[in-house]
């Protein structure tokens, strides 16, 4: 396709940095019609969360979410990686910028190299891996981690014998595909792009720095990046915990907070925003893996202001006995006998401890990259103080260079769903950047007809691979062709050296033509990774993809049989007759299309609908913004400033004009949703006035409400306000008067049952006004009465401010809540001291409380309208908290905000723009393509018992106009609970029937059957 | 719809262990419907009983087959040829299902499978609730369409008996107490002085006390008479 | 099955195992279920690991556990399987 727009806006976008918020924003792009090149310094992509072991708060393994993303990302036709490599220079304006791409050398050729790695196993030189956090080795020629993308091998030339003896070359030798290049000189490539995503990830920090914590020096001490990779099943300990001294189980395990964040002396001053999360998370896993564990978290202030974080710390101390110890440990020294270690801290009356651990965890904090310096003159965009990404909260993905946005930890630190979010944010920026140039620069594959094979006899074709050595040092592979070949309906079979080489592809479309295959069966590695390829393949010779199955002959069979020959072989067989037992009854399957309305509606007019509204606007669809407020704005109405911005209202003015003055966007208030129908790309709605609209998309902003206090004498006693009250009084001009003491408490309404959440604003909120006040008069006393203080990531600096500027911070807990008397026009507080250990009595003119948020009332009635699951709290349910933070199981409909969990203005900015960058993809296409492997309704089977219905996840079965079931393909994934539940056997998952299943189980147990008698 | 609830597994084993060749037969509407006897059912039965018999070394083949109602002939009809090729049926249709193939199909004995208990609702999938008995009189309009014959354990017409318990029935803490149901449901309609007059002893005899009924539609019976003598 | 002329009688039963034996040498034959997402990936990352195990376990890859219908645990029973391992 080649549409020259006529202002030269280039269709392609540079990413650099190769982690799960820039494989998210590739994804994003790369589906919504942008051609992508994506930088990666690593040898593969992947970045941080390939390393950690399992993700909070839900304890799902990490290689398990990623891994399949990388294998998309990896085999995108407008994706295009370019590992090993730096950006060099940058030229040009928005929309047209020239980028120079430094490939370093890999000295193995990716066009040849099948990533079998027989030249690993073959290379003598080990070194400590830096995956592995030099906890286990790695070989000299190496991919980074076993399911790496690219997983081209790369020579570290540095750590070469070739290289540096000038003797070996034992690769270039086991490599059969002759992949192996010496002479690899890199090079370097001009990129022309319209935007540029930054995204390079960060550092930790250097917990060496602070020797008296003995990383680096006690062999027990490890740090938690270290750990995740003891605790991972792939790991150098597989899994199994044991202490680097002597490999012994260790009962009491320490974890040190704030290593290397908040502390200006020797570290950083910020938060770092994952620490207290991940260390609890740790905790919990290392007891699931070991019960004898007694875990202990020594900790300044317990950061757990995301959605569901509180609870997940309540189950770690009710459920998994760990203990968090309020303290900093002031020094660890290890027991030369016996390598225990002795953590020295303060309990919070003073009393010195000496406490002995087994191992001891540093949970080190997040910086930006070392070179992040260079890197921002690169690009030439404008750092903040700490060598971040400098951004605003109006516009939180914007560098100070128009046309390159940045996200992730190089914004500031952050937790891998806000990745994500930035990730699809900053997709949705540049497509709207873009949207004149979209589909300009992108590959359409182009396909021969399909070959009608519906009523054929099959004639199956298998192919056995060699992978080397891989399969066939254990597998006898001449073997298992030969016990396939005759079977009833194998026309062909051969082995081959690699299936999956360029060479290997080519002749078995030749093949297929020849012998008029109609099934193909391939007994290689696994198809979690290697199906979409031969699909492809065959695909291009005219079958119908789904005429084929992979035997998995290599992971599932030859990798862990070494040594057993025979039975290896004899199983390989087996896995091979299986495969084909199945392939015997597979049909050609048809990917239905359906039309898309490229037309969004948000509901909810607040600062999210309104920013969600613009971006899908800008990047070129109609949008229908719903309000049922007479007035846009939201909840941000209330608000004056934010820590950083003063001008919130004019912020909210100048959007509230942009939304009404767009040519694509029309405004629906004092409305509200009657009817909804249809499905991704089908929506219809009819709002309460009678409007109706068709639409493809939706975006549900439906936002929150401020918790009304019931306690505190509040509404009773007007020296009894909030903290929005507070701050309106404050932006009005209300004099702050000298000798005045306001005493503000944190976490009304918040983190106690039944509201057992962070409202995540309030520290901000308290902190952001006693700063106003002390501003405005410094005669003027102020004390926070908090549980934690949670100003998380560069937050910390005006948590730092306050104090400085003589706000007091003291601390109560739940069962002691500070106690408030009214007397005359002041208050007694009564609180307990922590410090002092003892009851203080303070009195105040003023009582601030900082109210929490809750759910907008209206959520409970949208979750039904639109079928979509709220969390117990009542806040709307995303598709995966990790990975999909943005989208609801049913495709097509995404939230934002408040509606989502409570969030600060530039989070909620944000997620809007991601909600709108994914909307953004659904919209691009014009038509939508149904997977083939889905669930099949025959309606003359079915009674309608509406099992199938009650039970579907995605809400695909419905009841149809004539009152029976009916099934909607587009909303179905293929999981076939259906098919399970189903009394009348009704369903069928394409690819999965039950036939298949069957014919798969009487070949997997065909010999081992004794008939004592017929 | 009727509900039902196949049999421990060891009293279906009693009852075909002397067959040579059994045929499990499923009922595909309503105890399809309550996961008991379709044609799912009926192939997991078959099997279990394949398995029994050749752990307990008796010879035994089993087939299984369904059809989508047992109370109509014109369904199982079609197969009845091969179905008397069987020593036994095992159906899992419920009872009505059970006799009236009994009724038709001549010297081979038909036993139950599974156990139908109730006419119910199902509210989630998974649960199955009695809310009517099939008494033959309804009287639904006068108690708030609550019945207290389905729903109150001792059937009583004039309000809860002593052993009502907080809105439940004596007999079990699980058990709503019927009369509490219908005395809140009138509240929320303002009707509870309906409840004051009181109903007279009530005529069993349109329920089963009155011995087994029948429904007679005569149009519909002239109707297919008429069909009939046409050809 | 909806229209009655469509009905037959399921009397293909596989050959089912009586009975008999331990044989010397005898292994366990066991058939695992995988889902496509967890446990088939947990497998091939055994291999990627280079995990031993023996070679009596083959495996069925499922698209999800909840796909999974009693009749299949059953009839590999029947065809003689000595375990079935779901995983998912």
């Amino acid at each position: 396709m080649s549409n020259k727009t006529d202002n030269n806006i280039s269709g392609s976008v540079l990413i650099v940095g190769g982690g799960i918020g820039g494989m998210q924003a590739a994804l994003d792009l790369a589906d919504g019609g942008f051609k992508v090149h994506m930088v990666q310094r690593d040898s593969s992509i992947g970045g941080i969360m390939v390393m950690l072991d399992k993700t909070f708060p839900t304890g799902d393994c990490s290689m398990c979410m990623i891994s399949p993303k990388m294998v998309e990302v990896g085999r995108h036709l407008n994706i295009d990686i370019h590992s090993l490599s730096e950006v060099v220079s940058v030229k040009g304006q928005p929309g047209d910028f020239k980028v120079l791409v430094k490939h370093h050398p890999r000295y193995v050729d990716p066009a040849k190299c099948t990533g079998c790695g027989d030249c690993e196993a073959k290379c003598p030189k080990k070194i400590p891996s830096e995956f592995e956090q030099q906890l286990g080795p790695r070989k000299a020629i190496y991919s980074l981690f076993p399911q790496a993308v690219p997983n081209t091998r790369a020579i570290d030339a540095k750590n070469c014998i070739y290289f540096t003896k000038g003797k070996c070359k034992n690769c270039e030798k086991a490599c059969k595909a002759n992949a192996i290049n010496y002479e690899d000189k890199g090079s370097e490539v001009e990129l022309k792009v319209g935007a540029i995503i930054l995204c390079p990830g960060l550092d930790r920090y250097d917990a060496t720095v602070r020797g008296e914590l003995g990383l680096g020096r006690w062999k027990n001490v490890l740090s938690s990046i270290q750990f995740e990779r003891v605790l991972s099943a792939s790991g150098p300990f597989k899994g199994e915990i044991k202490r680097p001294s002597d490999g012994r189980h260790p009962t009491k395990v320490a974890w040190i907070q704030c290593v290397g964040s908040r502390d200006s002396h020797k570290a950083n001053p910020w938060c770092s925003s994952v620490c207290c999360m991940y260390a609890t998370k740790q905790a919990i896993i290392a007891k699931e893996h070991d019960s004898h564990i007694e875990p202990t978290i020594f900790f300044m202030e317990m950061r757990a202001y995301g959605k569901d974080f509180d609870k997940y710390v309540e189950r770690a101390k009710n459920d998994y006995n760990v203990r968090y110890q309020r303290a900093m440990v002031s020094i660890i020294r290890e027991d030369p006998e016996t390598n225990d270690l002795i953590l020295r801290y303060a309990l919070e009356d003073g009393t010195l401890v000496d406490e002995i651990f087994d191992l001891v965890i540093l949970s080190i904090g997040l910086e930006p990259y070392k070179d992040a310096p260079e890197f921002a003159k690169i690009f030439k965009i404008e750092p903040n103080q700490y060598n971040f990404a400098k951004t605003s909260t109006f516009q939180p993905v914007q560098t100070s260079q128009k046309g390159i946005y940045v996200m992730g930890a190089y914004q500031g630190p952050k937790d891998i769903p806000e990745t994500v979010m930035q990730g699809s944010a900053v997709a949705g920026a540049a497509m709207s950047l873009l949207s004149k140039a979209r589909g300009t620069e992108t590959v359409i594959r182009k396909l021969p007809p399909e070959i009608d094979v519906l009523n054929q006899e099959p004639r199956i074709g298998v192919f056995v691979c060699h992978c080397g050595i891989n399969i066939a040092a254990t597998v006898d592979v001449e073997k298992v062709v030969e016990a396939v070949k005759d079977l009833p309906n194998v026309v062909y079979a051969t082995n081959t050296l690699y299936a999956c080489s360029q060479d290997s592809q080519e002749m078995l479309k030749q093949l297929i033509k020849e012998h008029n295959l109609n099934r193909i069966v391939v007994a290689s590695c696994t198809p979690r990774t290697h199906e979409p390829l031969f699909q492809e393949t065959i695909r291009e010779a005219g079958l119908n993809k789904y005429l084929f199955d992979l035997a998995d002959i290599r992971e599932q069979c030859s990798w862990c049989h070494m040594g057993n020959r025979e039975a290896a072989t004899k199983k390989a067989i087996k896995i091979a007759k299986m495969a084909i037992a199945k392939a015997r009854l597979l049909e050609p399957l048809k990917s239905e299309t359906v039309n898309v309305t490229p037309v969004a509606m948000v509901l909810g007019g607040g600062i999210a609908g309104i920013t969600s509204a613009l971006s899908l606007a800008d990047q070129g669809y109609k949008v229908h913004l719903v309000e049922k407020e007479e007035e846009l704005g939201g909840l941000i109405k209330n608000l004056y400033n934010t820590l950083e911005e003063s001008n919130v209202q004019e912020f909210l003015k100048t959007k509230i004009s942009e939304v009404k003055s767009h040519p694509n966007i029309t405004v629906h208030t004092g409305v509200e949703v009657k009817k909804t129908d249809g499905f991704v790309g089908n929506f219809n709605t009819t709002l309460t006035n009678g409007v109706s609209f068709e639409h493809g998309a939706i975006i549900l902003a439906t936002g929150g409400v401020e918790y009304l206090p019931t306690e505190y004498f509040y509404q009773e006693n007007e020296g009894v306000i909030t903290q929005r009250e507070l701050e309106k009084k404050l932006a009005d001009g209300e004099p702050v008067k000298a000798g005045d003491t306001y005493i503000m408490i944190q976490c009304v309404g918040s983190r106690e049952e039944p509201f057992q959440y962070c409202s995540r604003i309030c520290c901000q909120d308290a902190i952001k006004n006693a700063i106003s006040i002390k501003e405005k008069n410094p005669k003027t006393n102020v004390a926070i009465l908090y549980r934690d203080i949670r100003t998380y990531g560069l937050k910390e600096d005006y948590y730092k401010k306050a104090r400085d500027l003589g706000v007091l911070f003291i601390r109560y807990e739940v069962d002691k809540k500070p106690i408030i008397e009214p007397s005359g026009n002041k208050f007694i507080i009564k609180v307990w001291d922590y410090l002092l250990n003892k009851e203080i009595i303070l009195s105040a003119d003023h009582i601030v409380l900082s109210t929490g948020l809750r759910p907008h009332p209206s959520t409970e009635k949208v979750s039904g309208m639109y079928k979509v699951t709220r969390n117990q709290d009542g806040y709307f349910l995303e598709a995966h908290v990790k990975l999909r933070p943005v989208d609801f199981p049913s495709e097509g409909i995404f939230v934002t905000g408040l509606a989502h969990a409570p969030k600060n203005l530039d989070e909620t900015i944000s997620q809007a723009l991601a909600a709108a960058g994914r909307a953004g993809v659904v919209l691009s296409h014009k038509q939508l393509a149904v997977s083939g492997l889905i669930a099949k309704h025959r309606k003359e089977n079915c009674m309608s018992c509406l099992t199938c219905m009650r039970v579907c996840p995605f809400d695909s079965p419905y009841i149809a106009e004539d009152g029976r079931i009916a099934h909607n393909e587009v909303k179905c994934h293929g999981c076939g609970i259906c098919a399970a539940v189903c009394p009348a056997k009704a369903f069928q998952v394409n690819n999965f029937r039950d036939d298949q299943i069957l014919a798969m189980i009487d070949q997997a147990t065909e010999c081992e059957l004794v008939v004592a008698e017929k | 719809m009727i509900v039902g609830q196949q049999k421990p597994f060891e009293e279906i084993w009693g009852m075909v262990k002397d067959f040579k060749k059994v045929l499990v037969y499923g009922c595909n509407t309503c105890v399809a419907i309550c996961h008991a006897g379709g044609e799912k059912e009926a192939e997991i039965l078959a099997s279990m009983i394949r398995m029994k018999a050749a752990q307990e070394g008796v010879n035994m083949k089993v087939g299984h087959a369904a059809v989508m109602r047992h109370c109509e002939p014109e369904y199982f009809e079609p197969l009845m040829d091969e179905v008397r090729t069987y020593d036994l049926v095992l159906s899992t249709a419920c009872g009505v299902g059970v006799n009236f193939l009994a009724q038709k199909i001549g010297n081979i004995p038909v036993y139950p499978g599974i156990n139908t208990t109730f006419y119910g609702a199902v509210p989630k999938p998974g649960e199955f609730i009695e809310l009517c008995a099939g008494c033959g009189n309804c009287i639904l309009h006068l108690t708030g369409g609550i019945c207290p014959i389905a729903r109150c354990t001792k059937s009583l017409m004039n309000g809860p008996c002593g052993g009502t318990d907080r809105g439940k029935c004596e007999i079990s803490q699980d058990v709503d107490c019927g009369w509490y149901l219908i005395v809140e449901r009138m509240k929320q309609l303002g009707r509870l002085e309906d409840l004051v007059e009181i109903q007279p002893p009530r005529d069993w005899s349109t329920s089963f006390h009155g011995g087994p009924r029948r429904v007679i539609l005569e149009h519909l019976q002239d109707f297919e008479e008429k069909e009939e003598k046409k050809a | 099955m909806a229209k009655a002329a469509e009905a037959d009688i399921k009397k293909e039963v596989p050959p089912i195992e009586k009975p008999h034996e331990i044989p010397p040498n005898w292994e366990p034959n066991v058939l695992a279920i995988a889902c496509h997402y967890c446990a088939f990936a947990a497998a091939d990352l055994a291999g990627v690991m280079r995990l031993s195990y023996p070679t009596n376990v083959k495996v069925v890859r499922i698209p999800c556990t909840g796909k999974l219908d009693y009749i299949h645990i059953l009839h590999a029973f029947e065809r003689g399987v000595d375990g079935v391992f779901v995983a998912g």
